[in-house]
């Protein structure tokens, strides 16, 4: 199936929910066909009725669907200014400061030509202001809120915001509004930080929870409203999101987003490829494959000796991004113009004319741009500047990537919610098929014959259950060698840094000796009498067992000191990238041997339990439980980021900066690590290298003690999870059927008139299953291999 | 509009609709209220196929108009000329005799049906019988499950030569069937499961595979491949007479239909607007050809 019949996947997704949900009525119109017993059945009277409310919501679904176009960029590259040109008007402001402290949606509503910013999720935030407000009042905090108060006047606002017991509304409207609030936004996070005091990050996680700016975009007036809901989602760049638990959460907004744009800025495109915003653009690419568009923003300010169109995409696609991204996906464009040629435009549609230049600056900017310098003769002219807008809006070359990245995310979009349906309707057609094939059979067998049947599901259910059991022991045996394996990587890690510590202890010695002779010889021209008032006892006895190496130098002691710092981040930069390459390798191992087992077992069983049932005269159905699969692949580094950040978080937030060495680095200058400076008569250094080895034995115990818990949560709580998952769903189906024939039993109590009624309409109803189950499955087929494209 | 002669392209495609014309005309005398349940406005081809089978003189014309208005008596007339002339095969025939056994007995408990009635119902019910005997005979002397096989044979050779060409691969698909249906293989089917429930199966397989291959080799895709409805209902017919012609044929042939139990056969024949819902809008050759299989040989 191609992505030009998405559309005929969806009618077909559509066509069946309607007869799904016109069968499940007719069904719950049968008079004693289904009912609400104490037994889990393919479908009671609630479930069913729960259902048809499912598929109803389905249906809307299918009708209006969420995209979601996710605009990653930092800050310079323009990121706020290519959003506002999708909209056509100044939606976010544009200052030089980063402004998305939180991902903020702008969702394209039709007829709303003032912006409006909803925000229901304010609680959190409101409950930080009255911890703020308490925090401000604190005499000890009195210093730093004065000196933040004088260096900076946004500050200030939002701390005679807070003291004046101000709150936060659910709703803004206009674009002053909305920009004192992303502001004030911004401001409160990084207060919060000043201050030391957690901003509820926690709280924002899901899009139901960001901030909502519903505005009509410009170019989208025209489009059909059914194509599905459009909303560009702001999110904060690179550099910006701060901390590993919100890059974190970036990274699956990403993954939900329909499609992503990353705007990039052509005036720095070399010097502003740095490691980090590299890094993260080629994680972004590995996440967003096929719905990834680069926007090469700032293309106006190309001169004669720029690089070309061709040489910007080709030095995009290969060496900033590693390939990951194809040349027809990346477009030079320039977003200034985009956005004041459809803000222009926006204007005349709505008033017929342009605002006043002297008033507006944006409207100067525009004529500029688009009527050259001597504009102000040109400015009244409508017609003149009707053409101007559009030479504009060519030049900007905005068009095809706007249309390309809606588009993809209409298509992307639209599999997701199908799938959705998809699996929706294969359950309850299979369930539907269960019932009334079981019930219909049923009626023409006798008591015995049924109860015999029970105790054979019986049996099934206890089998899946063992089977269940198996596979719990096979994670957790999975996991130990998994920490096993970590382990064995640390004890290398360790005993590499304590020879390493040997090594420069000795060299310390060394140098130790050699300023000793030095001083021996000093001290043999000096009179008897100094001789004996000398008190600095370490100079005479030199140990090579002492573990304290003095220095009379300081530069030399700190030289020593720096090579044991680097030569040890070196050898925590190493078992990294060691553990990491482990892991990934054992994971996926595991993981795909842990599927293949999985489903084999339990095809097994419901093999047999079909056939079986077969032979008995019931037919039923059941298909194993698709898995999702966990993925790891985004979690090695990640996870690994997660194991530090937990641990450095109450003492040092914000600290750390570049890895594992960073914090190490850190440590070494924040805490005592037996670097000790002894102001005497004279001065000498020490390094006692007993206690060097100590502590870095024990830190990098410490940073590392997070790993079985780490291992826990990325890897075996969501295995178990999936595992559990699936076993449920599993269960519940055989369950199900164990009920059906139950009630089958209590059919027998009906009169022989009513028995016979109910099947014929059991009779009837069955001729539709088999087709409606087959199409449901034949429709998930068509949809699963596209949702992982 | 002209009368629908026997020998028309439409009939030449769709031998079985002389056959269904009959049985029809036969389940339509309504004794109960003297009169024939066809002469409905929309039943105009019913009309036009009855003036195509009588001939074109206006003398005939007026005779069966005038013969429809007497009643139950003036249809027998017909029937008798019907059963004799149109109806050819086995099936018919039967589908006949039964509704006639009927007739007699409804004849018998309505006064004022004059004995001349009975007599002609007697002579009708003896020339049927005498008919199928006939073809039982010949059914015997030649071997039933020959007789199905050249039949599944021939219309499949009537296809594969391009003879429903200006046709969508579906309606070729129906088409066939109802022929099947009508003739030697549904005898067989028919006859099979009485006796022997799982040949029976075994036959509507067979077919159904036959079917796939055909199916496959129209739309170019292999028999589980998914692809759009439209590749199958996607018409050819370009002259407009032709069209209504066929068009009238086809919601004759398939009237039976009713969106629900018989998507497939409904949306082929009746060209709905609406499309069913219990019809795939995406489908595989096999998906098609099994559930026409079963629309047809299965209704009731």
């Amino acid at each position: 199936m191609h992505e030009h019949n998405i559309e005929l996947l969806k009618k077909e997704a559509q066509r069946l929910v309607k007869s799904e949900a016109s069968l499940l009525k007719e069904m719950l119109n049968i008079e004693g066909l289904l009912v609400d017993i104490n037994q889990e059945q393919s479908l009671s009277k609630a479930s069913a009725e729960q259902a048809v409310g499912v598929l109803e919501d389905e249906q809307r679904k299918l009708e209006n669907f969420d995209m979601i176009i996710a605009v990653v960029g930092t800050m310079k590259a323009g990121k706020s200014t290519t959003i506002n040109a999708i909209v056509g008007s100044e939606v976010l402001p544009n200052r030089n400061r980063p402004m998305t402290a939180l991902p903020t949606l702008i969702r394209h509503t039709k007829g709303q030509t003032t912006p409006v910013l909803k925000f229901e999720n304010n609680q959190p935030i409101n409950e930080l202001i009255l911890n703020l407000e308490k925090e401000i009042q604190n005499q000890n905090q009195f210093k730093k809120i004065e000196s933040l108060c004088q260096s900076d006047p946004d500050m200030k606002r939002l701390i005679e915001f807070i003291s004046s017991k101000n709150r936060y509304e659910n709703q803004y409207q206009g674009s002053d509004a909305i920009f004192d609030f992303l502001r004030g936004l911004n401001d409160l996070v990084r207060l919060s930080r000043e201050i030391d005091i957690d901003f509820p990050f926690e709280k924002y996680i899901s899009m139901n929870q960001f901030p909502i700016i519903e505005i009509e975009f410009v170019h989208l007036k025209e489009t059909d409203s059914n194509q599905g809901r459009l909303s560009l989602l702001d999110t904060p760049g690179p550099n910006e999101a701060g901390q590993p638990h919100l890059r974190k959460m970036m990274r699956e907004q990403l993954q939900k987003a329909s499609a992503v744009l990353a705007v990039l800025d052509y005036t720095q495109l070399k010097s502003d490829a740095d490691y980090e915003v590299r890094k993260e653009l080629q994680e972004i690419a590995d996440t967003s494959k096929n719905r990834l568009y680069a926007i090469v923003n700032k293309f106006d300010q190309q001169d004669r000796r720029g690089d070309d169109e061709e040489t910007i995409k080709n030095f995009i696609s290969l060496d900033l991004m590693k390939e990951k991204i194809t040349n027809d996906s990346i477009f030079p464009v320039s977003s200034k113009w985009a956005y004041l040629a459809n803000r222009a435009k926006h204007e005349i549609s709505l008033k017929n004319n342009l605002p006043d230049f002297e008033k507006e600056d944006w409207v100067q900017d525009f004529a500029e741009e688009a009527l050259g310098k001597r504009w102000k003769g040109k400015i009244n002219d409508r017609e003149e500047i009707l053409q101007a807008i559009e030479d504009l809006w060519t030049d900007s070359r905005f068009e095809l990537p706007l249309k390309k990245v809606i588009e993809t995310a209409h298509s992307r979009a639209a599999i997701f919610a199908i799938d959705s349906t998809a699996a929706k309707l294969l359950n309850f057609s299979e369930r539907m098929s269960n019932l009334i094939n079981i019930r219909e059979t049923a009626i023409k067998k006798d008591a015995q014959e049924l109860q015999t049947q029970i105790q054979h599901l019986e049996k099934d259910i206890s089998e899946i259950e063992n089977s269940e059991k198996k596979c719990k022991t096979n994670i957790s045996q999975t996991m130990i060698s998994l920490e096993q394996k970590a382990d064995a990587v640390l004890r290398n890690t360790k005993k590499e840094a304590i020879e390493l510590i040997k090594n420069y202890f000795e060299e310390g010695k060394r140098i130790e000796k050699q300023e000793n002779q030095k001083t021996k010889e000093e001290l043999r021209n000096k009179s008897l009498i100094r001789k004996l008032l000398s008190t600095n006892k370490s100079h005479d006895d030199f140990d090579m067992n002492n573990p304290i190496m003095s220095f009379s130098d300081r530069s030399t002691a700190l030289d020593l000191k720096e090579k044991i710092n680097k030569s040890v981040s070196t050898v925590l930069q190493n078992t990294e990238e060691i553990i990491i390459k482990e892991m990934k390798d054992a994971l996926s191992e595991f993981q795909n041997l842990f599927h293949q087992n999985l489903q084999s077992s339990t095809q097994s069983i419901v093999e047999r339990m079909e056939k079986r049932s077969k032979e008995d005269g019931f037919e039923i159905n059941i298909s194993i439980p698709s898995l999702s699969g966990v993925n790891f692949n985004v979690s090695a580094s990640q996870m690994l980021d997660d194991i530090i950040s937990e641990k450095t978080e109450t003492v040092t937030r914000q600290r750390r900066k570049s890895g594992v060495w960073g914090t190490i680095c850190k440590w070494f200058d924040t805490d005592d690590w037996g670097w000790e400076e002894y102001q005497r008569k004279e001065s000498y250094y020490v390094i006692n290298i007993d206690s060097v080895h100590k502590k870095m034995v024990s830190q990098i115990d410490s940073v590392f003690s997070g790993m079985g818990e780490t291992i826990s949560i990325y890897v075996s709580k969501p295995l178990n999870k999936e595992l559990e998952d699936f076993f449920d769903e599993l269960r519940k189906k055989v369950e199900g059927i164990r009920g059906n024939l139950l009630q089958s039993i209590t059919d027998k109590n009906l009169n022989k008139m009513k028995q016979e009624a109910l099947f014929l309409e059991l009779g009837r109803l069955r001729k539709s299953m088999p087709a409606i189950v087959k199409d449901s499955k034949s429709l998930k087929g068509d949809i699963e291999p596209l949702v992982t494209q | 509009m002209p009368p629908v002669e026997i020998k028309n392209d439409v009939f030449r495609a769709m031998n079985f609709l002389p056959e269904k014309f009959v049985v029809d005309f036969a389940n339509g005398i309504d004794v109960a209220r003297d009169h024939i349940r066809f002469q409905r406005e929309n039943d105009k081809f019913l009309m036009r196929i009855l003036n195509g089978f009588s001939g074109k003189s206006a003398r005939r014309q007026n005779e069966i108009n005038q013969s429809l208005a007497d009643g139950v008596e003036g249809a027998l007339k017909w029937l008798t000329e019907l059963a004799h002339s149109v109806a050819k095969t086995n099936y018919a025939l039967v589908k006949v005799n039964e509704r006639v056994a009927v007739i007699q007995k409804n004849v018998i408990d309505l006064a004022h049906y004059s004995a001349e009635t009975r007599q002609k119902l007697e002579a009708l019910s003896v020339q049927l019988h005498s008919r199928i005997d006939q073809l039982s005979h010949e059914i015997n002397r030649i071997d039933i499950t020959q007789k199905a096989k050249i039949q599944l044979d021939h219309v499949f050779d009537k296809w594969g030569a391009g003879r429903l060409n200006h046709f969508s691969p579906i309606t070729k698909c129906y088409i066939t069937l109802e022929e099947l249906y009508w003739g030697n293989f549904g005898d067989l089917c028919r006859s099979q499961i009485e006796n022997n429930q799982t040949l029976a199966q075994t036959m509507l397989e067979n077919l159904a595979n036959r079917l796939i291959q055909q199916l496959t080799k129209e739309a170019d895709t292999t028999a589980q491949q998914r692809v759009g409805l439209s590749t199958w209902t996607n018409q050819h017919i370009t002259s407009e007479q032709i069209a209504t012609d066929w068009i009238e044929a086809l919601n004759y042939a398939g009237d039976w239909a009713e969106p629900d139990p018989h998507p497939f056969v409904f949306t082929t024949t009746q060209m709905p607007n609406q499309l069913p819902v219990f019809l795939p809008r995406i489908c595989s050759a096999e998906r098609v050809a099994e559930a026409m299989v079963s629309e047809i040989f299965e209704r009731n």
